[in-house]
């Protein structure tokens, strides 16, 4: 004990009434922990059990806290629980003291929070705190210093602190009034900060719920809150860039048709194609999708007309997310090219589709056989200009087509990343 | 017919390199920008080939996406500063993503791009420009 009178900080009485001070708080620890010890709380560690020396002490001093007793007590052991250190102390200057010095160091660290996570909201927070907290202690040495009635000096304060402090609710601050303790069992129990300040019979009485688990629930929403921002950044970007893609394809579409029968005969069966390999990257959140997953679903159509007529053969490939797409809409353009010129457009036309791995090039080839008669290209302008482009320019590959009479091969080749 | 020559001749000749990893959209400024009277070099995809592009040819303006093939386009614009030529981006962010933080003040054109903002962008930062 006397170790802590050489930091009162606002002393202004004599050293003997120190020492009588400190034998009564000597003799009041005593029956303190004895108590805990009969009703088996002995569990608290040592920060709390200090804590709840003084808890009990003024408890000894005030009828009108040991009303709250309970409700007290339960704090006191939730906060066990949930390791959110609890700290009660009375109106001797050198706990005051220790209680300032506390709350200084939490306001310390919230600032600390605040600079790592510049939230505005904890900044406006932080600055009522600490005005509430200046204030009281301006007005608590006035009124030393004068010595008037400290029940009443109080009383404004109290309420312009319990005030501010429910404006904090939204920032996960809790304050408590005397009335409010059965909630204050609820808000430790959600770990949030607790500042309270009550006046007694005997005084003042100060309960500070530090902000350990504050601080972790804290920085525990702000990388929820980033990542959330991530993915709503990158949503918005798809998002743009596929809507970019879809005008272009749509003003290429309309430039390369003759009526407005074949632009939406073709713009529609392109932007379907795009939205089928959409769903099916979707499906695979985004990690990519089996080549044969993406041919299934780009020649649904053809594959329930046509089963027989379009033969597919391939290994186990992974195409990731940026391939899908240029594929798939390369696979449209033949698919649908050929039902219109080519093998498919006649009875005994075949096509068949494989693919296959090496050195980390995918190879795929489109061969169709036994279609109508035809020497030079069959895939019209648009078509052969967008098979080229996305394999040229988005995937840095190659596209080659050998036309010869009633059958061609169209060779694809791109490095798989 | 009166106005689609004078949209041709707008800027009559102006040759511009375009660098644009999506297909579809590359295709598509190309178009626009050749409807406007420009020549267009490109369109490249990656950093690499743009790099190249800007070694090989000769132009007095560029536009380029941000997000590229293989990377951020950040080395493209570092190289055309260095060459003073003007340049703008094309970009589906709207939130700055540049590696390069002096790369942030320069000028975004936000997809979809319309053809008149398109127009007023290259008036006003590749044919109008005041430094670089």
């Amino acid at each position: 004990m006397s170790k802590a009178h050489a930091h009162i900080p606002l002393s202004g009485r004599k050293p003997v009434l120190y020492l009588g001070a400190a034998l009564g708080v000597f003799f009041l620890m005593c029956i303190a922990i004895l108590t805990m010890l009969l009703s088996g709380k002995a569990r608290l560690d040592r920060h709390e059990y200090r804590a709840s020396n003084y808890h009990l002490q003024s408890l000894f001093h005030s009828s009108r806290i040991r009303r709250e007793f309970d409700s007290i007590e339960h704090l006191f052991l939730t906060s066990h629980a949930s390791e959110t250190s609890i700290l009660v102390v009375n109106s001797y200057d050198n706990m005051f003291g220790r209680s300032a010095s506390i709350i200084r160091e939490e306001l310390g660290n919230l600032r600390s929070i605040q600079e790592e996570f510049a939230d505005p909201k904890l900044v406006r927070a932080l600055n009522r705190l600490t005005r509430v907290f200046t204030h009281f202690l301006e007005e608590y040495s006035a009124m030393r210093q004068y010595e008037l009635a400290l029940i009443d000096q109080l009383h404004p304060i109290y309420h312009e602190l319990g005030m501010r402090i429910d404006q904090f609710d939204q920032f996960h601050f809790n304050g408590f009034r005397e009335s409010d303790l059965p909630a204050l069992k609820a808000d430790v129990g959600r770990q949030f900060f607790v500042f309270t300040i009550f006046t007694t019979g005997g005084g003042l009485v100060i309960i500070i719920g530090l902000l350990r688990q504050l601080l972790i629930s804290l920085r525990i929403r702000h990388r929820d809150e980033e990542h959330q921002k991530i993915l709503m950044m990158e949503l918005d970007h798809r998002v743009k860039n596929n809507l970019a893609a879809v005008l272009g394809l749509a003003r290429q579409s309309l430039a390369q048709s003759a009526s407005l029968e074949e632009f939406s005969e073709s713009f529609i069966g392109r932007i379907t194609a795009m939205a089928r390999t959409h769903e099916g990257l979707a499906r695979a959140k985004w990690e990519g999708i089996q080549l044969n997953d993406a041919v299934s679903l780009t020649l649904m159509s053809h594959l329930h007309q046509e089963p027989c007529r379009l033969r597919i053969a391939g290994q186990s490939v992974l195409l990731p997310s940026r391939t899908a797409m240029p594929i798939c809409l390369v696979l449209h353009e033949l698919a649908t090219n050929s039902s219109k010129y080519g093998a498919l457009s006649v009875p005994e036309g075949q096509v068949n589709l494989d693919w296959r791995l090496a050195n980390h090039d995918l190879h795929i080839n489109w061969s169709e056989s036994d279609g109508p008669e035809f020497e030079q290209p069959v895939i019209p302008g648009l078509g052969m200009c967008l098979i080229e482009g996305l394999i040229q320019h988005e995937l840095t590959g190659s596209v080659n087509f050998d036309f010869q009479v009633r059958k061609y091969t169209c060779r694809i080749c791109f490095p798989l990343e | 017919m009166v106005a689609a020559t004078r949209k041709l001749s707008l800027f009559n000749g102006l040759k511009l390199l375009l660098i644009e990893d999506n297909f579809l959209v590359a295709l598509d400024l190309q178009q626009m920008l050749q409807e406007m009277g420009c020549q267009v070099v490109g369109p490249a995809a990656s950093v690499q080939d743009g790099i190249r592009l800007i070694e090989d040819e000769s132009f007095t303006g560029a536009i380029l996406d941000i997000n590229l093939l293989d990377g951020d386009c950040s080395p493209i614009a570092t190289k055309l500063r260095e060459r003073n030529c003007p340049f703008f981006f094309v970009t589906g962010f709207a939130s700055p993503v540049l590696q390069l933080r002096e790369l942030e003040s320069v000028f975004r054109l936000h997809k979809p791009v319309v053809s008149a903002d398109l127009m007023t962008a290259i008036q006003n930062h590749l044919v109008h420009h005041d430094r670089y």
